[in-house]
């Protein structure tokens, strides 16, 4: 049985709607005529059920014009309107297709011939619409899909790294040396850093990019938590509005931790005070650039040239996958700052 | 022709492909052979018959300084170009001071390498 499409005809002219069915009476189209005559009653039926095609005569009782129009479409906007105007008032019907109607008929002469096509037309363009709308509900279930199992691997990913960071603790239980337990600690902070990110995206809105400003901070707190820091250091974070994707997030994050580390444990001995500042800023479309600084004794060069630490060969070896720039001073403090390319898309 | 052999030390696959990508542009140099740690680079330079070693500042095995000071002394002609992500002036001359003939900053290989590499040649 062929499909019966529903059309709405809004007209206070009962002499016009006669006519109407007349013309429509062998139309090649099957279709239950709903009519009813004021713009207010055309709209209540719009919010009950959906149709496949309008057809509006302009002048009604309670509207008139474009405003039926663009009321219609507001509420309906994939639903076709086909307006029905006066005689000799075309210009009307071509500005009534620019806000958005589908067609015109012109009443006061007979429009059979056409009106097959124009519903035709109509009913048409609503199915490819209906269908378009079909594929976007189907995608965007996709995409939520997606999204979930992406959540749920780094929510997994950052329990696993979890899991490392307590076999270390376990394993350091039993260790007396404080070089080795310094070696877990170290382990466990990188560890830990990473996991974060993976936090960090599974518990955001967008799982592609992180809050480097949330992320930083949250490294500091816990590096500021985990070691014995004296209250007169300050840590000054400026990055703002900086969204990074995993695969700058990871490494520069872990750049700095090292850098974070070392100024900690290093940088200030005997309860030194101090200030400690990162930032990172975006200063231009291709390039990113890092500023880390702290205030304290500094430290000699030499240390990353003869592979001393494995902190300072970390910061070289992720500059390098960022394909970064390092330029390093230290002699009162230390002053490393990190250009490196944005991610090309 | 005679070509230039050309040997490349970095623990960076990525950086060794770039630095592959632009050397075999040129018609008269050649890739003989690449490391990724400092373990026996002696040996595997020395059978290369390198002519130019892209040497990376730090690498396992075997910090960069102590590896050009090691490959100028046992190859003689041998000419080195030391490359690393730092741009500070005192690793410049540290590794000048190891034997190195240049120092090249990583993010700089693309207009640089190449000329380096062909005025190291002209002392050959």
């Amino acid at each position: 049985m062929a499909d019966i499409k529903n059309i709405l005809y809004i007209e206070d002219n009962p002499g016009d709607v006669r006519l109407f069915e007349k013309m429509v009476a062998d139309c090649p189209v099957s279709m239950t005529l709903h009519v009813v005559n004021t713009l207010k009653a055309g709209l209540k039926k719009i919010r009950q059920r959906e149709f496949d095609a309008i057809l509006l005569d302009v002048k009604l009782p309670d509207s008139e014009g474009l405003d039926s129009i663009k009321m219609l479409i507001e509420i309906s906007p994939y639903t076709p309107v086909i307006v029905l105007t006066a005689y000799q008032d075309e210009a009307f019907g071509i500005q009534a297709i620019q806000f958005g109607a589908q067609d015109y008929l012109m009443k006061g002469i007979d429009y059979t011939p056409m009106i097959h096509r124009i519903i035709q037309n109509a009913i048409e363009r609503k199915d490819i619409e209906d269908q378009r709308k079909a594929a976007e509900q189907q995608i965007r279930a996709s995409l939520i899909e997606k999204e979930t199992l992406l959540k749920e691997i780094h929510h997994r990913v950052k329990n696993n790294l979890q899991i490392i960071m307590s076999l270390l603790n376990l394993q350091s239980a039993s260790i007396q040396d404080e070089q080795v337990l310094k070696v877990f600690r170290e382990s466990r902070q990188r560890i830990h850093s990473i996991a974060l990110v993976h936090e960090k995206l599974y518990k955001s809105k967008n799982l592609s990019e992180i809050d480097f400003n949330g992320y930083v901070r949250s490294i500091v707190h816990e590096l500021m938590r985990t070691n014995p820091v004296s209250e007169k250091v300050k840590v000054d974070i400026d990055i703002h509005n900086i969204f990074l994707s995993i695969d700058a997030a990871i490494p520069l994050g872990l750049i700095v931790n090292e850098l974070m580390t070392n100024a900690v444990k290093y940088a200030f001995p005997d309860d030194q005070p101090g200030h400690v500042t990162i930032c990172l800023t975006s200063l231009s479309d291709q390039q990113y650039t890092l500023r880390f600084s702290d205030d304290g004794v500094g430290f000699n060069k030499d240390a990353i040239l003869n592979q001393r630490g494995l902190g300072l060969q970390l910061v070289g070896i992720l500059a390098e996958q960022l394909e970064g720039h390092l330029q390093v001073d230290c002699k009162n403090g230390a002053y490393f700052t990190l250009q490196f390319p944005k991610a090309q898309s | 022709m005679q070509k230039i052999n050309i040997f490349i030390a970095d623990d960076n696959t990525d950086f060794r492909d770039r630095v592959r990508a632009i050397i075999e542009k040129e018609k008269d140099f050649c890739i003989v052979g690449d490391v990724s740690d400092a373990n026996h680079i002696i040996k595997e330079v020395k059978d290369s018959k390198a002519d130019i070693v892209l040497l990376d500042v730090s690498m396992p095995g075997m910090n960069g300084l102590e590896a050009a000071r090691a490959l100028t002394d046992k190859i003689s002609g041998l000419k080195i170009i030391m490359v690393s992500v730092y741009d500070i002036e005192e690793y410049k001359e540290a590794a000048l001071a190891s034997g190195a003939f240049g120092y090249l900053v990583k993010k700089d290989i693309v207009n640089k390498l190449i000329p380096i590499i062909r005025e190291a040649v002209t002392g050959l």
